[in-house]
């Protein structure tokens, strides 16, 4: 009798536990970088997503050497469902296989809809990543200096950019040296200036942009050859290492100014203005509330059209994922532009989603008080819109490679010791031979 | 005398770092990056040391590091010391290969070597543990402190050795009882180098741990670093806390192996 | 007995005495050796085989490994657009660092072990701080030193009347100044000479000073011989180490200006981990390794011989 009754409970439990045991416990796991502060904003997205969907979500977290530790960990086939990817190695990474499409994520209906310039598409076709933050490249300036120069702000509609020289013209306005004196005067002291005119961070999304700007950039029209080399690519790097050599309105490599943050420069007037990123804006605000500086935004001058890249990193879903479908939720929830608003807010990020630059209602949403200037609706968002051409990185796999040329031979032409023509003549050879082993990868 | 004025000047050029981490440390971001650079900051701002822990967790982070450190200096300075007395004064076969492949162990370059270990190390399931570190540790704990030791102990005169294997030792009581006391400045010396060694080591913990909760300082320190802009003030503020138990670690050990034994009386 | 069966009785134990000795020497040798014998046998040479036979492949971190021979080395040879201004660079810097590092070092501990010096704690513990300044640190710090406009060097020659210097942002002076920073990190060579210079006998030195020799007849004749052990290891780790630098050109000139600073470490970094290419940087690992244990051979050869020890070996 008792053991009946022992079989009859012991049945009652199983018989309880059943529908436990069928429902499959999910755990994803999910990568990324960045400092504390991202770190807890996506922690705490991350746990929205296990509220809402039920599937854990294990978070590995690498301050450093995230490339190196993925792919230690592909060698090893540990590598997590979903994360973010360095934008040079993506395209790269997709053709081998390692990514997988994210179309239907896409699609699915969880996201809103994405614009095709921050979409990276291997030789499938396939769409591999897509940015979780726009990000374009513009001139911050210090409107104080500005004012104490007595000289109009740059441009805050592409409409009214200026071209180069225009742009050459006000920088020998701003720029003094220890005298007072402009570029040009007579007893200019190129050896002691007080103030630069601009300075360029972040030199491969700055080149792109300009190269664009003159209707060109790192390909040739047709995609299969380098235009690095050509006329229109040769005269914007001339132009831009004038700058430094002949206007002298540019620190050069070595100079103090182009070594400081951009906060460090309009803190002690170094630098009027600083070519980059729409990134900036988190650290500018909070240098505003330390220190006291003043910023705003104006478009980049132009050569043939005003145009800037855009860029931004990736959220991927990697080959070894058992659970796809999982997985792509979980990718769709961080490309949710709601999801990640905290980052919007603090000026790190741009949306990814048209909608997002059109509609008023979803604008007021994201511009801060205090974070986004004056003039960030003309200057960035407008001009994100309109006037942006996707960086390199979203299409092709062999730009590290190229840049890893380029950069270094432009080296001397910023200095002064070699002109832009016979630098890029110089490693002709190599870049064709970059392009030509990449193309053969292709097959 | 001369000797102070050099040995003053050499001071104010090694302390110029800490200097800078501490003025760093108390300034705005945009400060720090300022030229010519400013001295002094210009609102002492102590609550950044306050800011940089609060989303910090020292606590865990130091006792990770613990973990990993106190097992791995006295594995490190125990395996070292005996591959160095076996390769400085015993006698075997194949020594010579021995102690070439040791060298050899140094000479290839980390990066490619770190995906085979990675693997192997995968493979018996030892990712996100801390058992890479013990195995290294405790298997030689590298060989530069294997060759360390191996120049020490063949500074010893053998007569140590031979006196006492005449009194009837064993090789091991000739280890433990002799030669270790007379090697303890060194093998002091080499708890040290691996104490800072551990204590600042980033790549290691980066590629075999997944789990935050498993993360050391040196790894912590790096969150600090942010995907497009680095808050420099937290990092040097941090860095700084870090640097000072070190330093303190040294100043105090370092009278016990510099000023270690002697040796009078039996050589010359 | 006859004298022959005598003496063959006394000497067969003396014999079997010694070869049991020999035995146990040589059982004792392996036990002690036992722990770093398994980290070599496992944890190096397993992965250096490894890396060895990926080096005749095109493997490229995740994908297939198909066999080419020696292609990669070839290649790297002949057509790599920066192998060999990294050798160059990496040569340069390894034994101008050796010989800075090693001669600051050496000079700071003879300094700190003079008898009458007073506060030896406190400048032993200030001369080690420059190597344990965590690297993010120390890089920008000298970055700033460096800097040709306001950066403390400049200022100095400036003061002096002496021409100043573009560091590390011209070709031709970017490996000296980072010659300069290691030596100014000499801390842990330092040490090691301490060490060393602790253990020179002062009767030694004594006797020198009753033959009449000076300052400079007690430091060639007994001080160097002394410490000739660890002034071999210190050589020879500095040249490795030399050799095997990264963070600084990584985080302070990014390989620049102009490729001055792509030390082979970066270099194989680059092509393994951003350029995916695997078999083609493992190649290059192995001819470093295989420049750098000539190298080794050559100081073992020829500085090896001379060094010291104070046992009979």
């Amino acid at each position: 009798m008792k053991k009946l009754l022992c079989v009859l409970l012991s049945l009652c439990l199983l018989l309880a536990a059943l529908p436990a045991l069928a429902e499959e416990e999910i755990t994803l796991t999910f990568s990324s970088w960045g400092d504390a502060a991202e770190k807890q904003i996506l922690e705490s997205a991350l746990a929205r997503f296990t509220e809402e969907t039920g599937i854990k979500v294990e978070y590995l977290y690498t301050p450093e050497d995230y490339v190196t530790k993925m792919t230690t960990m592909a060698a090893a086939n540990e590598l997590p469902d979903v994360g973010y990817l360095s934008e040079p190695i993506v395209v790269q990474w997709a053709n081998e296989g390692m990514l997988k499409d994210l179309t239907p994520a896409l699609q699915s209906g969880n996201v809103d809809a994405k614009m095709d310039s921050n979409k990276f598409i291997d030789k499938n076709g396939n769409v591999v990543g897509v940015s979780v933050a726009d990000e374009v490249v513009m001139i911050f300036y210090n409107p104080t200096y500005f004012d104490q120069m007595g000289i109009p702000y740059p441009p805050s509609k592409a409409e009214d950019a200026w071209t180069w020289e225009e742009f050459v013209d006000v920088c020998k306005k701003l720029t003094v040296d220890v005298n007072g004196k402009h570029p040009g005067e007579d007893g200019f002291d190129e050896k002691n200036i007080r103030t630069y005119a601009v300075k360029m961070d972040d030199r491969d999304y700055v080149y792109e942009s300009f190269l664009y700007s003159n209707g060109t950039g790192l390909f040739t029209e047709d995609g299969k050859g380098i235009a690095l080399y050509d006329d229109a690519a040769v005269e914007v790097f001339q132009a831009i290492a004038d700058l430094v050599n002949v206007e002298h309105v540019m620190p050069s490599a070595e100079d103090a100014a182009n070594n400081m943050d951009m906060s460090a420069c309009f803190l002690s007037n170094s630098c009027a203005m600083v070519i980059s990123g729409q990134w900036n804006f988190q650290s500018m605000a909070i240098a505003a509330e330390e220190d006291g500086i003043t910023y705003d935004v104006g478009v980049l001058p132009y050569f043939k059209e005003p145009k800037t890249a855009n860029t931004g990193t990736p959220v991927v879903v990697f080959r070894d994922t058992k659970h796809y479908e999982e997985a792509l939720l979980l990718a769709s929830y961080i490309m949710n532009t709601d999801f990640v608003m905290n980052f919007i807010t603090s000026g790190l990020w741009m949306p990814v989603s048209e909608e997002w630059y059109t509609d008023e209602a979803l604008i007021s949403k994201w511009i801060t008080e205090g974070v986004h200037p004056a003039h960030y609706r003309e200057a960035c968002i407008d001009w994100a819109l309109k006037n942006t051409h996707p960086s390199a990185y979203f299409t092709y796999g062999c730009v590290q490679q190229l840049e890893d040329l380029y950069i270094p031979a432009l080296d001397n032409v910023l200095l002064g010791t070699q002109t832009a023509k016979d630098a890029m003549e110089g490693i002709r050879g190599e870049l064709d031979k970059v392009m030509s082993d990449y193309l053969a990868s292709l097959q | 005398m001369i000797l102070y004025v050099i040995l003053l000047a050499g001071t104010a050029v090694c302390i110029v770092p800490l200097y800078w981490m501490l003025r760093s440390s108390l300034m705005s971001n945009a400060e720090i990056f300022v030229f010519p650079p400013l001295f002094f900051p210009s609102t002492w701002r102590w609550n950044n040391y306050v800011k940089t822990f609060q989303n910090f967790e020292a606590l865990m982070y130091f006792t990770n590091t613990m973990k990993i450190l106190v097992p791995c200096v006295i594995g490190t300075v125990l395996t070292s010391s005996m591959a160095g007395y076996a390769l400085g004064r015993l006698r075997f076969p194949g020594k010579k290969i021995w102690f070439a492949l040791t060298i050899g162990a140094m000479i290839l370059p980390g990066h490619v070597v770190l995906i085979p270990l990675y693997l192997t190390y995968s493979f018996i399931g030892a990712t996100n543990t801390y058992t890479p570190f013990y195995l290294a540790a405790w298997c030689g704990g590298g060989a530069a402190n294997v060759f360390l030791m191996r120049q020490f102990m063949r500074t010893l005169p053998r007569e140590y050795d031979e006196s006492a294997m005449i009194d009837g030792a064993s090789r091991l009581q000739i280890f433990l009882k002799i030669l270790v006391p007379l090697c303890a400045p060194i093998m002091i010396t080499v708890a040290i180098f691996t104490f800072m060694f551990y204590w600042n080591d980033f790549q290691g913990p980066l590629i075999y741990l997944r789990s935050d909760n498993k993360f050391t300082l040196a790894l912590g320190i790096l969150s600090l670093r942010g995907a497009y802009a680095s808050k420099w003030n937290y990092i040097m503020a941090a860095s700084l806390v870090m640097v000072v138990p070190a330093v303190l670690l040294f100043a105090i050990g370092q009278r016990y192996f510099i000023e270690g034994i002697v040796l009078t009386g039996v050589k010359g | 007995m006859s004298n022959e069966t005598i003496s063959s009785v006394i000497a067969t134990p003396k014999r079997r005495h010694f070869s049991v000795m020999r035995r146990n020497e040589a059982i004792a040798g392996y036990l002690f050796m036992l722990p770093l014998l398994l980290g070599i046998v496992f944890l190096t040479y397993g992965q250096f085989v490894y890396s060895l036979y990926i080096s005749f492949t095109d493997q490229s971190v995740f994908g297939a490994a198909n066999f080419v021979g020696f292609q990669n080395y070839v290649k790297l040879l002949t057509e790599d657009f920066f192998f060999w201004k990294s050798i160059k660079a990496t040569l340069l810097y390894a034994f101008g660092s050796v010989i800075a590092t090693q001669l600051t070092a050496l000079a700071i501990a003879l300094l700190l072990n003079s008898k009458h010096l007073h506060g030896k704690t406190f400048f032993r513990t200030v001369f080690y701080i420059p190597s344990i300044v965590p690297a993010v640190a120390s890089c920008l710090l000298w970055m700033w030193m460096f800097n040709p406009d306001f950066g403390l060097f400049n200022a100095f020659l400036k003061v002096l009347g002496l021409p100043t210097s573009k560091w590390i942002y011209a070709e031709s002076s970017a490996v000296p100044s980072l010659v300069l920073m290691s030596a100014w990190a000499c801390g842990a060579p330092m040490v090691i000479y301490l060490s060393g210079l602790a253990n020179v006998p002062p009767s030694l030195l004594e006797a020198v000073e009753i033959d009449g020799g000076g300052v400079w007849s007690k430091f060639i004749h007994i001080t160097i011989p002394m410490i000739s052990p660890v002034l071999f290891y210190n050589t020879l780790m500095g040249v490795i180490g030399g050799f095997m630098t990264f963070t600084n050109s990584y985080v302070m000139t990014e390989g620049g200006p102009n490729n001055a600073t792509l030390f082979v470490n970066y270099l194989i970094y680059r092509d393994a981990f951003q350029y995916n290419e695997f078999g083609y940087a493992s190649a290059l690992a192995w001819i470093v390794f295989i420049l750098l244990a000539f190298f080794t051979l050559i100081i073992f050869r020829f500085f090896g011989k001379k060094v010291y020890y104070g046992d009979r070996d």
